[in-house]
């Protein structure tokens, strides 16, 4: 287990994609994206301090497109 | 004063939703889904959590589908300019609000649509018949209120949505009037887009509003700040926030939350008894009146919880004038539904119109009731 970021649309599937974490145990975070000029611009991502492989499975089953961000995209 | 027009704007809130939007001012005050520091995200959670409101309310297809609007008319409009493209037909009741008239009219008059008006019966197979007779080949939406904010007629919507789906035709509804007063479930009836205001039965501040829809593509009638995509000039095509240009109405959104869940406590189904059996009470004193027409209601068809009647030899603005005087507010005139009218023929004097809530007494009815009798009775009061 490890902090990951995952890269969503908008704050709405960042709500919901934390809210699908929190009920499965992980501990999720709303971030502002520290780089908006990486991925089109302003947005958000989800920080999960205890992430695994399960993590973007339970985000995409839930209906939140999400994508695991690039190590370099969350330090500005 | 004794508050009768709810159908306008229900009145008054509940404190709970009064204190909820005073609290939102300080606790929410941050702008959602633009900043990333704590208060930011903590008012796009509160608003997230009223789409889920909405969406569970509703019987929707996700709160991630709930756009957050100004008002009913707002969301009917988008929906209209949203799908419809040029050399499009669009079908719509007998009963529709000018909410959905006038931009269908609009349309029509710059030559981009054309519109037809199906008449509603209260024989719920003519209605449907009365639909598909008026179908064309390019019919690419169908517009129909739930209730008629005039007659408080229930349109059969599961009906006209299967008849609707049978021609592979999107179906909108105006729940301008059902919202909060009457079950109104997205799935389970089929409705497509449904529009509602947040300020009259789910009981939230003026200046909400909310369309759910069915995951269907909408193009938006603002375009504008999302928050997201801030590079692209492109609106990004994400829902709800691409329909939801420009920062929200948090407060509102906020107290419609708990006006929803003050409706939700108390039931529908409690709402729309208790608000009928004070709409019956008053039918029938109406009706014992010489002079006075009844429209609708206290008939065998079932009705939503709001009366409409004229008195022989005056205007309708009159007798809400005189009822105004002694500090009863109803509504006079033509309640923005000039296809109403026509359909019923009241466009001379318009009709008064009374809609209790629950909040109402039966002491309330009876006081109008003795006064509509006074001014029926003296010609000059």
């Amino acid at each position: 287990m490890s902090q990951k970021f995952y890269r969503v649309n908008s704050v709405t599937y960042a709500v919901k994609g934390r809210d699908a974490l929190l009920r499965n145990g992980y501990r999720a975070e709303i971030v502002k994206n520290p780089d908006p000029s990486r991925g089109g611009g302003c947005g958000y991502l989800l920080r999960v301090d205890n992430a695994d492989s399960r993590c973007l499975d339970i985000l995409r089953r839930n209906g939140v497109r999400a994508f695991a961000a690039p190590e370099g995209e969350t330090r500005r | 004063m004794i508050y009768l027009d709810n159908a306008a704007t229900s009145w008054p809130k509940p404190f709970a939703v009064i204190e909820a939007v005073n609290r939102s001012l300080s606790v929410y005050g941050a702008n959602p889904g633009r900043g990333g520091y704590q208060m930011s995200v903590d008012a796009s959670v509160a608003v997230f959590g009223v789409r889920e409101q909405l969406n569970e309310f509703f019987d929707g297809y996700g709160p991630e589908t709930v756009c957050f609007t100004q008002n009913c008319t707002q969301a009917l409009n988008t929906v209209i300019r949203g799908t419809l493209r040029p050399g499009d037909h669009v079908l719509i009741s007998s009963l529709e609000h000018n909410a959905v008239a006038r931009p269908v009219h609009a349309l029509t008059k710059s030559g981009e649509i054309t519109y037809d008006v199906f008449p509603v019966f209260s024989d719920v197979s003519k209605t449907g018949a009365a639909l598909e007779e008026k179908l064309r080949p390019n019919t690419a939406l169908i517009v129909v209120t739930a209730v008629s904010n005039v007659f408080g007629t229930i349109l059969p919507i599961k009906e006209l949505a299967e008849a609707a789906h049978r021609h592979r035709i999107p179906i909108c509804v105006d729940g301008a009037q059902a919202a909060g007063v009457l079950p109104l479930k997205m799935r389970e009836t089929g409705i497509d887009f449904l529009c509602v205001p947040g300020h009259k039965g789910l009981l939230g501040p003026m200046g909400t509003g909310a369309l759910l829809t069915s995951n269907l593509a909408l193009r938006p009638l603002l375009f504008g700040g999302t928050g997201t995509g801030s590079l692209s000039l492109d609106q990004p095509p994400v829902m709800p926030e691409m329909l939801e240009s420009g920062t929200l109405n948090v407060p509102g959104i906020i107290g419609l939350g708990k006006g929803i869940e003050t409706v939700a406590e108390m039931g529908v189904n409690t709402v729309y008894e208790t608000e009928t059996a004070l709409c019956r009470t008053l039918c029938e004193g109406l009706r014992a009146i010489p002079g006075i027409t009844v429209y609708g209601n206290g008939t065998d068809t079932p009705q939503a919880p709001l009366v409409s009647f004229d008195l022989e030899g005056r205007h309708s603005e009159d007798v809400a004038s005189a009822l105004a005087d002694a500090e009863i507010a109803v509504r006079g005139g033509y309640h923005c539904a000039a296809l109403a009218h026509r359909f019923a023929g009241t466009t001379e004097t318009g009709t008064v119109r009374v809609s209790p809530s629950f909040a109402n007494s039966q002491a309330d009815i009876n006081k109008l009731l003795n006064l509509v009798e006074k001014i029926a009775f003296y010609k000059n009061l």
